[in-house]
């Protein structure tokens, strides 16, 4: 990890490290816009750069995404990031009440306490992840990737149902293409275009940067209440790290928790952060208009979990949501194997992005402290001169995939799909999850049982993918009991 | 109404998990038996085409009955779906008409009417800022040379930095 710190250092991965923060700030700082949709557009263009660079780039863009939210929540009353949406109900009343400065100051440590905590345990819990997970045969692995999926359609959205079904439609878009087991092209529906399958990355542009951007016209008339933004006040002493320490810690731990589930997010850590604090609070009461406590919790639970999430990605190569599944496609272009052999194979990759996640929140302490304005200043730049830049670079970096045109297609038909299922409120999360998953689990299924001579057995006769398979039986029957013991709670009170 | 908004948008995403379903499934029976492995390549996509369609189906049943099937709590594309009448400004549903269409044409006129991507671009970038900026000369005018500067650099960043072998 030492070395990953002083890699750190050298001149093309800090400058790769500080370009990617910035950029992640400015964009998570944007209404309309999100580290997610930043990573899609940055990954075709990543081809071009060594793995641990590339793995340095995203993960810097995925802290600055999070915490570049922030600004945008206390300024203009508008999450930037669905992850900021607690921190708009104090962070926008205290910037309104004459001290932006003390919101952004108070949102921005409170990021770096619970990013640096989430660091810890990234470091402390990866080992012994991993030599769990280097035990895993096919079939454990299998189970795995089977009850990730169940687990982040059930846990991480309203309908299990729909949660499923995306999963599942994500795992056959994987199908077409040349079957890895038997090298036979299937599914190619007579284009030869498809012979090779659908590309990960143009799906992913399409369904999360293109359908942002149709979003984005629908409401490019948007205006924003505006409060300017001042350093008054954005210098935090000693003390006021003691008086909300304990609230820091609280918060990070669960940012971390939750990050560790997977497809649960940070959206959902900054709710349960801020629930918690305002439940243990003295003064309940004050939550909601301008309370510091507030924004504390919600801003160390939304960064401790981008720790959190990194845990399943780099120990048993399982993503938790958009960010980890991009980072999971960054992992496979570069031909580097995700999950514990990672630790193996690649040690480098691994410390790259320990190291780069905890220099990444120190530099966004930095800049944002310092440069809070200029960042204010960015997010009043209209939409009408964004969607345009944005949509080039979707086309061009769907493009630039294999060169050829039938991907930019791609892209622009996954735009409408992940627009329409957003606009039926489907996940979108387990679809990209199984897009990335599916062709692993086939993979480890097959050739399981080719290992067995066909025999299914060792699924269930094996501890650990038992385990696995019995926890994915319970997810999936658990929201069904849930809405069973909710409507009848209601029939009794009713 | 927004339940019936809702209603229609979970029937067509019924349909089409359907569609895409029978559609795979049908080509996926014609694919061969596996020699070396006990599954082969048809087995797993018929298999999902199977849960899909079991699970559109009861999607579909419970549509039917009149039971929720349930919404995504969290999004992760911002502002899709949100009612016009909860808002302080106006909805350009049409303005995302466009710019799909728009961005249709472009990539036309590169494939199939042998423009380059700086001509390209910058056509498209000058008609797309000139629909979604405010209609004031000062507006347009800044939009006209952002979209002709910010070609030439797109060009140069993907062509020349990025070596990307662009149209």
């Amino acid at each position: 990890v030492l070395d990953a710190f002083a890699n750190l250092l050298q001149p093309v991965p800090f400058l790769t490290l500080a370009a990617g923060l910035v950029l992640g700030i400015i964009v998570g700082a944007l209404p309309g816009m999100t580290g997610g949709v930043l990573m899609a557009l940055t990954l075709p263009f990543t081809y071009y750069m060594a793995s641990t660079n590339a793995v340095i780039l995203l993960v810097a863009m995925f802290v600055g995404g999070v915490s570049g939210g922030l600004i945008t929540s206390t300024l203009m009353r508008i999450p930037g990031e669905p992850a900021s949406i607690m921190t708009t109900l104090d962070g926008y009343p205290m910037a309104r009440g004459g001290r932006p400065g003390r919101a952004i100051g108070l949102g921005v440590a409170a990021s770096l306490v619970g990013g640096g905590l989430s660091w810890i345990s990234l470091v402390l819990l990866s080992p012994p992840l991993v030599w769990f997970g280097l035990r895993f045969g096919p079939f454990e692995n299998f189970a795995l990737v089977l009850m990730a999926l169940i687990f982040i359609a059930s846990l991480s959205e309203g309908s299990f149902l729909k949660g499923l079904l995306s999963g599942v439609f994500g795992m056959l878009v994987a199908m077409p293409g040349i079957d890895e087991t038997s090298g036979t092209i299937r599914l190619n529906f007579g284009f030869s275009a498809l012979d090779s399958g659908f590309h990960i990355l143009p799906v992913i542009l399409g369904l999360f940067a293109l359908s942002q951007v149709l979003a984005d016209a629908v409401h490019v008339e948007q205006t924003f209440e505006r409060v300017e933004a001042t350093v008054s006040g954005v210098f935090l002493s000693v003390r006021d790290y003691l008086t909300h320490g304990v609230n820091m810690l609280r918060s990070a731990v669960i940012g971390i928790w939750i990050g560790i589930l997977p497809g649960v997010g940070a959206s959902i850590a900054s709710i349960v952060a801020y629930t918690t604090a305002k439940n243990v609070s003295e003064t309940p009461e004050r939550f909601g208009t301008g309370c510091e406590e507030g924004i504390v919790a919600s801003e160390a639970a939304n960064n401790a979990c981008t720790g959190g999430t990194l845990i399943p990605i780099i120990t048993l190569g399982i993503p938790g949501g958009l960010a980890d599944a991009i980072l999971l496609s960054a992992l496979i272009i570069h031909n580097l194997q995700p999950g514990p052999l990672l630790f193996v194979n690649n040690p480098q990759v691994v410390h790259a992005i320990m190291a780069t996640h905890l220099v990444s929140h120190l530099l966004m302490f930095a800049l944002m402290t310092v440069g809070c304005v200029f960042f204010a200043e960015i997010m009043y730049l209209p939409r009408g001169y964004v969607i345009p830049v944005v949509l080039v670079s979707c086309m061009v970096g769907a493009f630039a995939v294999n060169n050829r045109m039938f991907d930019v297609w791609v892209m622009l038909a996954f735009g409408l799909v992940g627009y329409f299922m957003e606009y039926a409120r489907v996940p979108l999360a387990p679809f990209a999850i199984g897009l990335i998953l599916a062709p692993l689990a086939e993979g480890q299924l097959r050739s399981g049982l080719m290992a067995s001579n066909g025999s299914i057995l060792p699924l269930v006769q094996r501890p650990i993918a038992l385990t696995f398979l019995l926890t994915a039986l319970a997810m999936s029957i658990w929201p069904f009991c849930r809405d069973y013991r909710r409507r009848r709670l209601e029939r009794a009170s009713a | 109404v927004r339940a019936d908004r809702s209603r229609r948008a979970d029937l067509a995403f019924v349909a089409l998990c359907l569609v895409v379903a029978g559609v795979t499934w049908r080509e996926a029976r014609t694919l061969p038996a596996g020699k070396f492995d006990p599954l082969g390549p048809a087995t797993v996509p018929i298999l999902l085409c199977l849960v899909m369609a079991a699970l559109a189906g009861l999607m579909l049943l419970r549509l039917a009955i009149g039971r929720a099937v349930g919404h995504a709590r969290t999004s992760l594309v911002l502002g899709v779906g949100v009612d016009a009448r909860d808002l302080p400004y106006r909805l350009r549903p049409g303005l995302a008409i466009a710019t799909f269409g728009l961005t249709v044409l472009y990539v036309l006129a590169m494939q199939r009417g042998g423009l380059g991507f700086l001509p390209a671009t910058g056509l498209f970038l000058a008609v797309l800022g000139a629909l979604l900026v405010p209609r004031t000369p000062r507006a347009q005018a800044v939009s006209l040379a952002l979209a002709l500067g910010l070609a030439v650099l797109l060009d140069l960043v993907f062509r020349k930095i990025l070596i990307v072998d662009l149209p």
